[in-house]
């Protein structure tokens, strides 16, 4: 199952899931550029766009009516980024009842040259 | 460049994209610490409506923590997160002030180390925490250099 982009955030983001599950897109916009001189994409674009695709892949394995509370996130910037789209790649790693911890990957050119890596930290209430 | 603003605030000068997004005022605090005041922006709600989502204090966060780094520089010139560590706490509440606040903690082989902290403004209430580490210099150009700014 596919969860909806369907927030103010991921509006933003221009985020959205591909069909491939665990597979997320977020659209280059302008307001996206942290350096406007060398045109790379704002280090904060990327975590919240990695934190909203390991949330993605949570609910889609989860009750939708779950509450999920991103609770930490720990992110490694691997590479500059350019003014180009960003693709994430996640996984969840441990799933429990109350928690689930999913390690995310995203690159721009190719999928073999990371641009950033993280694990992201999810509180689930049902 | 202006001799009152923050060296960060005149890189998020109004011409800055982020900047139009989150309204920020920069408020330098002694010789190592900033503070950034906005309201939590409509425009960042997570799917409920009535929260930012934790994607925006991360924003925040890297945006404040990185700013810091960027007021110690002797020279104006391009700094990139090397790592970032985010703890969310609480939701943010659409529309509450806020402040984030980080204190730059040093500099060792050309790598600046930042820590800070998002609150409520009406009651200091913690809501996120936060370490970066960001490299000084980056294989672009210094930014005065580009920008026509005096260094």
């Amino acid at each position: 199952m596919t969860v909806d982009f369907q927030s103010n955030v991921s509006e933003w983001l221009a985020a959205e899931a591909l069909p491939e599950q665990g597979r997320y897109k977020t659209s280059f916009k302008t307001h996206h550029l942290g350096n406007i001189f060398i045109k790379s994409l704002h280090g904060g674009v990327t975590g919240a766009f990695m934190e909203l695709a390991a949330e993605a892949i949570t609910r889609e394995t989860l009750d939708q009516s779950a509450d999920l509370m991103i609770t930490s996130a720990s992110i490694d910037y691997l590479r500059i980024t350019k003014d180009v789209d960003l693709h994430a790649r996640a996984q969840i790693v441990r799933s429990s009842r109350r928690l689930s911890i999913v390690d995310v990957e995203c690159w721009q050119d190719s999928e073999e040259i990371p641009v950033a890596r993280g694990v992201i930290t999810i509180k689930v209430t049902t | 460049m202006s001799e009152s603003k923050h060296p960060a605030e005149v890189l998020f000068s109004e011409g800055h994209p982020l900047t139009a997004a989150l309204n920020m005022k920069f408020i330098p605090v002694g010789e190592s610490s900033l503070r950034v005041e906005l309201d939590a922006p409509e425009s960042f709600a997570d799917s409920n409506g009535s929260h930012t989502h934790s994607g925006f204090s991360t924003l925040l966060l890297d945006t404040v923590l990185g700013s810091c780094a960027i007021g110690k520089l002797e020279k104006m010139q391009p700094i990139a997160t090397i790592k970032l560590t985010c703890n969310h706490l609480r939701r943010i509440i659409i529309g509450d002030a806020i402040y984030c606040l980080a204190e730059w903690n040093g500099e060792e082989n050309s790598v600046s180390f930042v820590g800070g902290e998002i609150r409520r403004q009406k009651d200091d209430q913690l809501l996120s925490t936060a370490i970066g580490t960001f490299m000084i210099g980056t294989a672009s150009r210094p930014l005065a250099e580009k920008s026509g700014e005096a260094q």
